[in-house]
């Protein structure tokens, strides 16, 4: 068996007369279901759900139980709960890793969570924590790694290089606490069998070209990156790539360009940058189907290819000052617009639609759309108008969803005159007569109801009205309901809890 | 309500036990079971299912289970019904600890990795809050260590139990 240092070596013989029975087998004690009748993998999987500490504990059990602990292919660390961590863990930590080196357990999945807060030399335990990766590694099988590390800030990190060379290496979620991450100057160095790659919360370094790393992996599908700082600009251009989320919050990207990712379906842009800053938006996947983007709006957006989206989720706000031109912002608000016409499903939110309707780009023709979701973000978004805009472009709808976001506050009565179910018979909706389901979160209760009325007054394919409230509806307004509605109609109401 | 006729013409399956109870289902509920799935493409509906691992007392646990986890039929979000079905549950998995491995038997043996999931963790708390003695009687496992081994054993692991 290779070793990968001298001091694991040492350790190593030291265990040599710890020798354990492998592989294991069951004991039976007695007519009742036992601890012992539980297959292996039965346990394995429950140590998942256990502590360091606790596994340790559990080691003492019974020789079976110490197999067991030793022998589970998943493998999960952690040094950050208050219970274990210390010198004395480490070593602990030194050992079960050599006992597990010295039965050849492979792992598949190895899960580090690690704090490097309290350490005296970093550097050390660095070391430490790279060679029980190069331990699992050598041994072969490694498939999956969550990697969680906590560093003060502003420090900087390399992966484990190891773990890119890996040939197995398949899912790689790393979560680096703000930290920056180093990336390894030169290639070959990169995992060819990895598939998916999620890093959280890591500073890119200014001169690292993150988008060469990401394209050195070759099958890659699944690209998440969650809160990313550091970098002015992103080009991906890994055509293997299928489902990309961005996330980016720390204002400084300002170009992000998707170049030619043909088996790309599947793409989440959260992006808010700072708004002084000129922003770019390049987008050529002609085979996307789901679009779901939020944050701040775009000064250049640029869909190539026109994919037919099936699905598209818009949360865009718009500055309140307009800068630049209007007629410019007008423009790129329509380049949306396309993009989103052949969506069979849309959700929208009150600002974006309000943004839309602002610039008069409303009503526009969503011939495909078949299930609409509105989502309240705002209280003092007027809802009426705004949807009424759109659903007079929605002339095949048939499922029709108005929620709201959980942080909206009902700002209780506004005074106003709710739109009366006449407003609603006025407007001539081209999708009544298939409208198929309904469901409602009331918030501002009066304007709903009306809509509602009109709905089940007028849906004569209506199915299914579903009302959620969070404060009870009184039973005079039921029972007024029940009268409005079709027989065909199936009418429930359920509470909420905010 | 006068539009729901969803459920009048649902299939159902009979599953019969190892001591020979018979319990009829849901087609569409006993699929949340892998192993019963493919047994019903395979062409099992006609006949009776056995399902010889278990007894009937387990069984008829793991058909409420069934029922409570078979896909919804209404357009109701999916969130607030997982909220309720977590309540369920942790209700459901508040058994003595004999049931408690019975059903984790159970759901490995037909392949339930929701149930697996849920009885693994509640095994896995039990773990947690015993000491060593305990968890031996609790689980009915036997103590193989020679006294000075176990000392040797624990004597390693100090940190862990302080």
């Amino acid at each position: 068996m290779e070793m990968p240092t001298k001091k694991l070596l040492t350790i190593t013989s030291s265990l040599v007369q710890d020798s354990i029975e492998m592989p294991t087998k069951k004991q039976n004690s007695g007519d009742d279901v036992g601890f012992s009748d539980l297959p292996d993998e039965v346990v394995h999987h429950i140590l998942n759900f256990i502590e360091m500490r606790d596994v340790a504990r559990l080691s003492v059990v019974s020789k079976r139980c110490r197999e067991l602990c030793i022998s589970n292919p998943s493998l999960c660390l952690s040094n950050i709960s208050s219970i274990s961590g210390g010198p004395r863990f480490n070593s602990y930590v030194d050992r079960f890793m050599a006992l597990r080196c010295l039965h050849g357990v492979k792992t598949e999945r190895f899960g580090l969570r690690w704090s490097f807060e309290g350490s005296i030399d970093q550097d050390e335990e660095y070391y430490r924590v790279e060679t029980w990766f190069q331990n699992a590694v050598n041994l072969g099988g490694v498939a999956q790694v969550h990697l969680k590390f906590i560093l003060s800030s502003l420090q900087h990190f390399g992966l484990p290089p190891c773990l890119l060379r890996c040939n197995s290496l398949t899912f790689l979620d790393v979560d680096a606490g703000y930290a920056f991450l180093k990336l390894p100057s030169a290639p070959p160095y990169f995992a060819t069998k990895l598939r998916t790659l999620q890093l959280h919360h890591v500073q890119i370094e200014n001169d690292c070209n993150l988008g060469e790393m990401i394209s050195s992996f070759k099958s890659l599908k699944v690209l998440r990156l969650d809160k990313i700082s550091g970098i002015k600009g992103m080009t991906i251009t890994n055509s293997s790539i299928e489902i990309l989320s961005i996330v980016s919050v720390d204002r400084q990207l300002c170009d992000v360009e998707i170049q030619q990712l043909h088996k790309l379906y599947d793409l989440n842009l959260v992006w808010i940058p700072k708004p002084s800053s000129r922003t770019s938006l390049k987008i050529s996947a002609p085979n996307l189907q789901k679009f779901q983007w939020t944050g701040f709006f775009i000064d250049d957006y640029c869909m190539r290819d026109s994919p037919d989206l099936l699905q598209a989720l818009i949360g865009l706000h718009l500055p309140t000052q307009s800068r630049g031109n209007q007629a410019s912002t007008k423009h790129n608000l329509v380049k949306i617009l396309h993009s989103m016409q052949k969506a069979r499903h849309l959700k929208l939110t009150d600002c974006f639609v309000e943004a839309l309707l602002k610039h008069g780009c409303l009503p526009f023709s969503f011939d495909s759309v078949e299930e609409l979701t509105l989502v309240r973000t705002s209280s003092s978004v007027d809802q009426v108008l705004p949807l009424s805009a759109i659903l007079r472009g929605t002339t095949n709808l048939k499922f029709l969803n108005l929620k709201f976001i959980n942080s909206v506050k009902n700002s209780m009565p506004s005074g106003e005159l709710p739109f009366k179910m006449g407003y609603w018979q006025s407007q001539n909706f081209m999708f009544i007569h298939q409208l198929k389901k309904v469901v409602v979160q009331l918030f501002d209760r009066e304007n709903e109801i009306e809509l509602i009325k009109y709905l089940l007054t007028n849906a004569q394919e209506l199915e299914l009205m579903l009302i959620f409230y969070t404060s009870p509806v009184s039973s005079n307004v039921i029972t007024e309901l029940r009268k409005f509605k079709k027989p065909l109609t199936k009418l429930s109401l359920r509470s909420i809890i905010r | 309500m006068s539009s729901t006729l969803c459920c009048s013409f649902a299939k159902n399956v009979t599953l019969r036990s190892s001591d020979g109870q018979t319990f009829e289902v849901e087609e569409a509920a006993a699929q949340v079971s892998q192993t019963i799935k493919r047994m019903i493409e395979d062409g099992c509906t006609g006949s009776v299912i056995p399902v010889p691992n278990l007894t009937g007392p387990v069984l008829a646990l793991v058909i409420e289970y069934f029922k409570k986890h078979s896909p919804p039929s209404d357009g109701c979000p999916t969130a607030l019904l997982e909220m309720e079905i977590k309540d369920w549950d942790a209700k459901f998995v508040a058994v003595d600890n004999d049931t408690l491995l019975d059903l984790t038997l159970a759901a490995h043996y037909l392949e339930i990795q929701g149930l697996l999931d849920l009885t693994c963790h509640r095994v896995a708390d039990i773990l947690n809050d015993n000491s060593v003695e305990k968890i031996r009687e609790i689980f009915h496992i036997k103590n193989d260590f020679t006294p000075e081994e176990e000392a040797e054993e624990r004597s390693k692991i100090q940190w862990a139990f302080e």
